[in-house]
């Protein structure tokens, strides 16, 4: 009975607690579902002040029916707040409190767990010189112990996204002293201003990548080189003059073109596919007296970045290479200086504080001094000739100036203006006229000049947006222009005179460019694995493609005399706008990619061309000190150089495409393995190949065409190509630096209307070039430099062949003349007797024949003279050619002369008699022989 | 002293066979015969109105080959006129010009407005084939000559107008000479002949022939048209449908027969030994002018040539290198030459300025026109 009561109470009390479970359980789960719907839909209202962070999360689950599980110190020294929300959900009212906090959370039903997340934040700044306060453009800032970096860009901006935590930075760059910054627990983000010394070394002579990140196998781009002005003025070159174009001529993938010349011939591509920028933003002529100097005083420069490959999307315009030269800036803290004195040139440079600190300016003046010894000589040779009524001009001279002017408003803002200009005058002329004792006046005069220059000024300004967003906003004009003017005047008689004659001729010709623009780039470093930049640009151009005048007018016996010829190609206003963005990502530490799209717009006559430029560089890195990379490019081109010679002239004129010429295009591929050995040895082997379109050349005949045709009727449009191989090894650091760079390349072209429409040899189509550039700093006052050089010949169209020409219209019988020779035939020879200029050449294909291989070697030694007070002077002696080997220049048709005997029967036997006839013969010549020059540079 | 002497003559010496040396060493022959081609098919002919075609053909040369012959006397030579077949032109040997041995003459005589064709074939060269049309007579208006005292020297002024008509491009080629009048000692009298002597003067005076030289040129003192007594090509490029007098300038005119009459004997002239009453009064000289029309490929062939030889600044890069060569223009399709067309004028003026004294006049004007055309 008392069991059978137990059993009935234990088992009504099971019974029921089971009937309870199965009753809460669906229930609990019901509810529980219920709370969790309620949970997610439900709709949070809170206001809190200066409460601690438990408190608003106890509210927030009461309201939505949720509980927190954490562990118990993740809130503890979190500071109180305010917590306002109003019918908010649960997700969004957890966002909203924790994120700050670096607290994050996972739901399983009512039970929302919280967790800590991993911090990072973000150190920049910039880095700067310590003595002037200059930015230190591509210093390396780097994370030791995680070897996460990054470069600083053009303004010494740097900012790196890191974990929170134990921070150790490395801020480095060469030719100064490094720094390490140690932060052990940096939980927020830091501004960092960094300001390196330099080493009291002298500095070592570099070429490296932009980025300068450690060593060249980890460097994320291919095709790609940075050169400081040290390295520019320690080559030696052709009359002395340090020149940024002749040391690109010593890198792999770039032709030096006609010898002795500034000319740059990048992977097959044409001169004016190469985009030269100062201070980013565009110039057009390069080079004075046809080249031989560049237009870059290098005295005015810091350094460049150059492009040949893998070119980054904030760069377009041009289908080759970018060598983007960057100018000095100011030193905001001392006055510095420097004078030069060549054999051809001097020039003066100073740079100091406006206000300390806050403003600052440099210029830079260069000038030849050619017309002022000219001018004295020619006053002699004048005041010769006085007596017989003759008189003779002639003057030469070019120039550079550089200005710019940097100011600080705060460590965010920065203010710059930049003025470049540059410009070559050449004038000639001869004047006749009666001498005093001559009763009837009389003069004949003809006169020349010609002026061609740059223009460029910009004003910018850059701002510090936050620690990750920095941009740079700036506007431009640059203008190019040539003009050439002659003048012919003739007196006779005085002009009352019956028997009065005069007449004037004059003509000129001009050309011009001028782009107005504004430019925007904006580098955004959102986390450690990226670093992303975007921007745009608009251009107004405005070309004159030619404006040529002729005029004579006169009297002739009071008859006047009057011709005219006017021919004007109408102004052409074209606009330009892109935008680009590019994003540098590092995957993984072995895995980055370089991955950006240009969109650019070119307007003109009523006519848009649209490009997509695709950029895409990426890098493999297999081991530290080995990588694979590969990279494709496409770029466009609106802008081309007419030129009828391969030197540059001031009778070049830069065009647009048009309507009928579209725009050039090219697409490059490249692959390359790296491989670096420690610290200082690095090598390298890059294939390419790259295709041009639409590229633009004078057609066969064009000269004979009437000047009043349009430019566009004489160019013949086609299409390029080249490919090759280029090889670099590279010592980078010690006493003893330098490389070896050997290249292996084909390049060519193909019009319809030249040479038949055949495929022809490009004409520095050099198959293989090495190069082989020594340093060696003996002390630290005598630093040597050697640069040797190879190369296959340039190709040239060579006639091996003549023919006779047609009959002379000279209905005069017997009379034998023609082109002002006489001819006969004598009988008995079995063939003709040619007189000189009896025939024409006979041209078979364009560039048929390749000149003699082209070797030359160049010493130069800088001798550094410490003075006082942190002055120097510096001896420049360097000897161009100095085995003077004398590169043949150009092959060419000439005459021998020889000797044939014949035997005349005479008295007494035969007498024999001898006489001279021309041998036709081909001949070479070289121009360039051991050339020594010196200079001496005054710092200050 | 005397070995500081001897040692700074050995340097002088040193360096100036240095020098030589250098100089010698820039310029080397080169023996390019492993790229000797094979020859190509060469057409010269210019289709004048009124004369029969005469048909040049020739082969190219290797440059090197030493008079080599180059005649090509069995080509097969069709000529069309006006797209039909006229007559297979035969070689004639013996018909020789100045630079060749015989030449391939048809019977047809072009006339003006012609379309010519001609096709050449051979079995070595290939075939060759061109067309030309004859261009109509130069619109000759007048011409002159003055001569200018500047005290030291004389200069001469030769004026020639002519009429364009508008609308279309003309191309032409103009020679001058000037007349000495004969005299016959024996008969004492003027034989109504003239001795015809090449004008020399600098063309590119003329703004409408110089204006193919440009600023470079005037300041280096190329480009010159001095001294071409075979006369200059131009255009109306710059006088289209205008009357235009063309000037040309001898600054240095030397008149080497003066005021003295000249008796022609075979291949020369010679000065009759008279008193000057005897020869006085001389007759005016004459001035012939040759101004032809040319068609347009003709005109491009000559233009080549003449810049040529005009010694410009642009011509010289090509020379050197600087620039690619300008080829002499060729309508020969498979091979190379021209077939141009061309209308010969002939226009003949008495100078009366050409004084009948010893002193010269400075005024002047045209005298009777006398127009030689076929």
């Amino acid at each position: 009975m008392v069991v059978e009561m137990f059993i009935n109470k234990r088992m009504r009390a099971w019974a029921l607690l089971w009937l309870c479970w199965l009753w809460l359980c669906p229930a609990s789960g019901l509810w529980a579902q219920e709370a969790g719907e309620a949970s997610r839909d439900s709709l949070l209202t809170l206001r809190m002040d200066a409460a601690p962070v438990a408190d608003i999360l106890a509210e927030i689950g009461r309201q939505a029916g949720v509980t927190f599980s954490y562990e118990s110190s993740l809130l503890r020294d979190l500071p109180v707040r305010d917590f306002r929300v109003e019918g908010r959900s649960l997700d969004a009212c957890l966002d909203a409190l924790l994120s700050p906090c670096s607290i994050g959370y996972t739901s399983r039903g009512r039970v929302v767990i919280l967790k800590r997340l991993p911090r990072r934040v973000t150190v920049s700044g910039f880095v700067r010189d310590s003595a002037s306060f200059v930015p230190l453009m591509g210093a390396s800032v780097y994370e030791v112990a995680r070897r996460e970096g990054t470069p600083t860009n053009g303004d010494g901006f740097f900012s790196l996204t890191l974990p929170a935590g134990d921070v150790r930075l490395r801020v480095s760059y060469i030719g100064y002293k490094g720094r390490s910054f140690h932060f052990p627990a940096l939980t927020r983000d830091t501004a960092l201003s960094v300001e390196l010394a330099p080493n009291a070394r002298v500095r070592e002579v570099v070429v490296t990548a932009p980025g300068q990140e450690p060593l060249p196998a980890r460097q994320p781009l291919m095709g790609t080189l940075s050169v400081s002005q040290r390295v520019v003025r320690a080559i030696p070159t052709l009359l002395g003059e340090p020149d940024i174009v002749k040391t690109l001529q010593l890198t792999p993938g770039v032709s030096a073109g006609t010898e002795g010349l500034a000319g740059m011939y990048v992977r097959g591509g044409d001169p004016d596919g190469n985009l030269f920028l100062v201070d980013s933003h565009p110039v057009y002529q390069v080079g004075h007296l046809g080249g031989l100097f560049s237009a870059f005083n290098p005295e005015a420069i810091r350094g460049m970045d150059f492009f040949k490959a893998g070119f980054p999307a904030r760069y377009g315009g041009r289908l080759s290479s970018v060598v983007d030269v960057h100018t000095r800036e100011g030193n905001m803290r001392e006055y510095h200086g420097s004078a030069t004195i060549g054999l051809l040139s001097g020039g003066l440079s100073l740079e100091g504080p406006i206000v300390r600190d806050r403003t600052s300016f440099q210029i830079a003046l260069r000038r030849s001094w050619a017309d002022l010894v000219s001018a004295p000589a020619l006053a002699i040779v004048n005041a010769l000739n006085k007596k017989y009524g003759d008189k003779y001009s002639f003057r030469y001279a070019f120039h550079d100036l550089n200005l710019k002017l940097n100011h600080r408003f705060s460590e965010r803002s920065r203010l710059f203006l930049s003025l470049y200009n540059g410009s070559d005058v050449l004038k000639g002329g001869r004047e006749e006229h009666n001498l005093p004792e001559e009763t009837v006046p009389y003069a004949d005069a003809t006169n020349a000049s010609l002026r061609w220059g740059n223009l460029m000024a910009s004003v910018g300004w850059t701002y510090q947006f936050n620690s990750r967003l920095y941009g740079r906003v700036s506007g431009f004009v640059t203008r190019y222009h040539s003009r050439i003017e002659t003048e012919r005047s003739y007196i006779y008689g005085a002009e009352d005179s019956e028997a009065y004659t005069s007449s004037r001729s004059e003509t000129s010709d001009a050309s011009s460019i001028l782009d107005m623009g504004v430019r925007s780039q904006f580098d955004y470093r959102p986390a450690a694995a990226h670093r992303m930049r975007f921007g745009g640009d608009f251009l107004l151009h405005r070309f004159r493609p030619e404006r040529s005048e002729a005029r004579t007018s006169g009297t002739n016996q009071g008859a006047d005399l009057l011709a005219s010829r006017l021919y004007t190609d109408a102004l052409l206003w074209a606009r330009e706008a892109s935008l680009f963005a590019e994003d540098d990502w590092t995957l993984t530490d072995a895995f980055r990619l370089n991955a950006g799209l240009r969109l650019s717009l070119f307007n003109i006559e009523r006519t848009t061309y649209a490009l997509l430029e695709p950029r895409l560089s990426a890098r493999w890195l297999l081991r530290d000190d080995l990588s694979l990379k590969a990279s494709y490019a496409r770029m466009g081109q609106y802008v081309h150089l007419l030129s009828d010679s391969y030197i540059d002239l001031p009778t070049d004129s830069w065009m647009p495409v048009t309507s009928r010429l579209r725009p050039l295009i090219s697409d490059q591929v490249s692959a390359g393995v790296y491989y670096d050995i420690g610290k200082r040895y690095s090598f390298s082997i890059e294939g390419y190949y790259k295709r041009m379109l639409n590229l633009l050349d004078y057609k066969d005949g064009y000269s004979f065409l009437p000047a009043s045709v349009s430019w566009e009727e004489k160019m013949a449009v086609g299409e390029g190509r080249s490919y090759g191989m280029e090889l670099m090894a590279r010592k980078s650091a010690g006493r003893f630096t330098g490389w070896l760079a050997y290249t292996l390349s084909w390049s060519d072209r193909r019009f319809d209307e030249i040479d038949g429409g055949r495929r022809f040899p490009a004409k520095y189509d050099n198959r293989h070039k090495l190069n082989i550039v020594l340093t060696h700093r003996l002390s630290k006052r005598v630093e040597l430099t050697a640069a040797w050089t190879y190369a296959t010949g340039n190709r040239m169209t060579l006639s091996l062949e003549n023919y006779r020409p047609a009959e002379a219209l000279n209905p005069v019988p017997n009379r034998d003349i023609l082109f002002g020779y006489y001819y006969s035939y004598y009988e008995g020879f079995d063939n003709w007797f040619w007189g000189s200029g009896s025939s024409l050449d006979y041209y078979t294909r364009r560039n048929n024949y390749r000149l003699p291989a082209y070797h030359r070697l160049d010493l130069g030694i800088n001798i550094y003279r410490p003075k006082k007070r942190g002055r120097m002077g510096i001896w420049s002696v360097s000897i161009y050619n100095v085995y003077s080997r004398m590169n043949t220049f150009l092959v060419y048709k000439s005459q021998r002369r020889g000797r044939i005997f014949d035997t005349v029967p005479g008295q007494g036997g035969y007498v024999s008699s001898s006489y001279g006839r021309d041998i036709p013969v081909f001949k070479k010549i070289g121009i360039l022989p051991i050339i020594p020059m010196i200079s001496y540079t005054y710092k200050f | 002293m005397k070995m500081r002497q001897t040692i700074a003559y050995g340097l002088r010496g040193a360096a100036m066979g240095a020098a030589l040396a250098l100089c010698t060493s820039c310029v080397e022959e080169v023996n390019l015969d492993d790229l000797r081609p094979d020859p190509t098919l060469v057409v010269n002919a210019v289709a004048m109105a009124g004369e029969p075609l005469a048909v040049d053909v020739t082969r190219t040369w290797f440059y090197t080959d030493l008079n080599p012959e180059v005649t090509v006397s069995d080509a097969e030579v069709a000529l069309y006129v006006n797209d039909a077949f006229r007559e297979r032109v035969a070689y004639q040997p013996g018909d020789s010009a100045f630079n060749v041995p015989g030449r391939y003459r048809s019977a047809y005589v072009p006339a003006t407005g012609d379309r010519l064709r001609i096709e050449v074939s051979h079995p070595t060269y290939g075939k060759a084939t061109a067309q030309a049309e004859v261009p109509a007579l130069a619109p000759f208006v007048a011409a002159d000559r003055r001569l200018v005292d500047l005290g030291n020297y004389e200069s001469a002024i030769y004026e020639i107008t002519l009429r364009d008509s508008a609308g279309s491009e003309d191309f032409y080629w103009l020679r001058m000479e000037e007349g000495i009048p004969v005299y016959d000692a024996a008969a004492k009298r003027y034989t109504g002949d003239y001795k015809w002597m090449g004008i020399r003067v600098d063309y590119a005076t003329e703004p409408v022939i110089g204006d193919s030289f440009t600023a470079l040129d005037y300041i280096f003192g190329t480009g010159s048209l001095w001294m071409r007594e075979e006369g200059v090509v131009f255009s109306d490029e710059l006088f289209d449908g205008q009357a235009y007098t063309l000037r040309f300038t001898n600054t240095y005119y030397y008149d080497q027969f003066g005021t003295f009459p000249i008796e022609v004997v075979p291949d020369s002239v010679r000065f009759p030994d008279l008193p000057e009453e005897e020869y006085t009064p001389i007759p005016p000289r004459h001035l012939r002018v040759y101004l032809y029309t040319l068609s347009a490929d003709y005109y491009y062939y000559l233009k080549a040539i003449q810049d040529a030889a005009s010694g410009s600044i642009s011509g010289t890069f090509q020379e050197i290198g600087l620039a690619e060569p300008v080829r002499t223009h060729s309508n020969i399709e498979g091979g190379v030459g021209i077939l141009g067309g061309c209308h010969t004028g002939v226009f003949e003026v008495a100078i009366s300025s050409s004084a009948t004294t010893a002193s010269t006049s400075r005024c002047g004007s045209a005298g009777s026109v006398r127009r030689d055309t076929p």
